[in-house]
């Protein structure tokens, strides 16, 4: 019985570790919306994370801003606005829209610090980058 | 009587086992791999034909700048259907559709049925854009292609090759044909007489015709080096909604119209993308184009047309 208990109790330090390095190794392709579930499942008190967002636009196959600086765990939002789809990838988490038609929008939540960059994967000329800060 | 000596030599050549043999093709000293001699299913018997290129058609697509792309791409078919001398075949340089919706891709292949060509295609980047990141181009279009939908084939004499460089495009980058492609048609052209006509066939330009818009292929140069040493190459391409060509040696770049929508011409508007043109004007911008290949002509005649 005791065995079984201090089993359980690795079992669960172990999935933490997992957890915990899918969350900041971001040479890990963690899809994204994966990473949002997993800031769920620790049910986590600090709920307000979730609703940090922030909205950027494609026109005239341009991303504006091109570039962003946001808190961790803020919920990113592309739209587009052109007469003709665009794609958007994140490099580092692999995030990746579905074809985006006009008005179309494509949302992906960044739980980890860092620099991400993201791209058109039609029209790859078009790129941008967010800057994921750490919570104070 | 230069000729009966030059054979003469030609024949000696060859009893002294493998090598190349040299003859005059179109008044232009061409080196032939032996190997390549007894294949006559390309370059040994160039006959006269024609063929046409159809691109661009965006089935799909109903904004301002043309609410009807289906009707359209129909007017294309229509006209070459119509022509005088009718196109033994088409070639669709890609965008077939503009969503990569099923629906759309069979709306466009409804139409080509229906045209009677038979039509060889290679994909647009907005062919490659279902879920599964070209699957349904693939189930479709792909059967006996390499890679990502590469291939190659031999008609009249003509080595035509198709070629895909919408697919795996890095950020800050143009079109990408990509290492595995390269590899495939060094291969493929290292078998062929230098003598052979060729015709590429790829979406974006293989020649970089405004690199702020991405209208350009990244690796081409490493393609077009496999291609020098023939004595006749023929470069088609779409993208770009309107007609540009140039000359480089033996190699003839030129782009087709679409027959779905306009786009601006390099550096004249903010961005690329759907034009919307004066009212009663769009069938001027579209269009479709026929290639006329005949015995040693090294340089295809090519002919555009507009819908209007």
């Amino acid at each position: 019985m005791k065995k079984r208990f201090i089993l359980a109790i690795t079992l669960s330090i172990l999935t933490t570790a997992c957890s915990a390095y899918a969350q900041s190794g971001r040479v890990e392709p963690a899809p994204t919306h994966n990473m949002h579930m997993m800031m769920v499942a620790d049910s986590n008190p600090d709920t307000a994370k979730a609703v940090k967002t922030s909205d950027i636009t494609i026109s005239n196959f341009t991303f504006a801003p091109v570039k962003i600086s946001v808190p961790v765990g803020t919920k990113v939002t592309w739209t587009n606005k052109d007469d003709t789809p665009h794609r958007v990838m994140v490099i580092e988490t692999k995030a990746k829209s579905a074809a985006l038609d006009s008005d179309a929008s494509f949302s992906t939540t960044f739980d980890t610090p860092g620099t991400y960059h993201y791209f058109c994967t039609m029209h790859p000329m078009m790129k941008g980058a967010i800057e994921v800060t750490a919570a104070k | 009587m230069d000729l009966e000596v030059s054979r003469r030599k030609v024949m000696e050549c060859m009893a002294w086992g493998p090598g190349v043999v040299w003859a005059l093709v179109a008044g232009i000293p061409t080196a032939f791999s032996m190997d390549a001699l007894g294949d006559d299913s390309a370059g040994a018997a160039v006959s006269s034909f024609s063929f046409a290129q159809i691109s661009d058609s965006h089935i799909g697509f109903d904004k301002a700048a043309n609410p009807d792309s289906s009707g359209t791409f129909r007017d294309g078919l229509a006209i070459l259907k119509n022509s005088v001398v009718k196109p033994s075949f088409l070639i669709h340089t890609g965008d077939i559709t503009h969503l990569s919706k099923a629906e759309q891709f069979d709306t466009a292949a409804q139409m080509v049925r229906e045209s009677g060509f038979e039509t060889h295609y290679v994909p647009g980047e907005h062919d490659m854009v279902d879920e599964d990141n070209g699957k349904l181009y693939m189930d479709r279009y792909g059967k006996g292609t390499k890679g990502a939908g590469w291939y190659s084939f031999n008609d009249h004499g003509v080595h035509f090759i198709g070629l895909v460089n919408v697919v795996d495009l890095k950020a800050g980058g143009m079109g990408n044909l990509g290492q595995a492609q390269l590899d495939w048609l060094k291969n493929d052209l290292s078998v062929l007489s230098a003598s052979t006509p060729i015709v590429v066939f790829a979406h974006i330009p293989l020649w970089t015709v405004y690199e702020q818009w991405g209208w350009g292929t990244q690796d081409s140069g490493e393609a077009l080096s496999y291609l020098k040493r023939f004595g006749s190459v023929t470069v088609l391409n779409g993208h770009i909604h309107q007609v540009f060509q140039k000359v480089e040696g033996n190699v003839s770049f030129h782009t087709a119209r679409a027959t779905g929508f306009a786009q601006p011409a390099p550096g004249t508007a903010p961005a690329p993308g759907p034009m919307v043109v004066p009212a009663g004007q769009l069938k001027n911008y579209l269009g479709v184009t026929t290639v006329s290949v005949t015995p040693n002509q090294p340089r295809l005649l090519i002919n555009d047309a507009t819908l209007a």
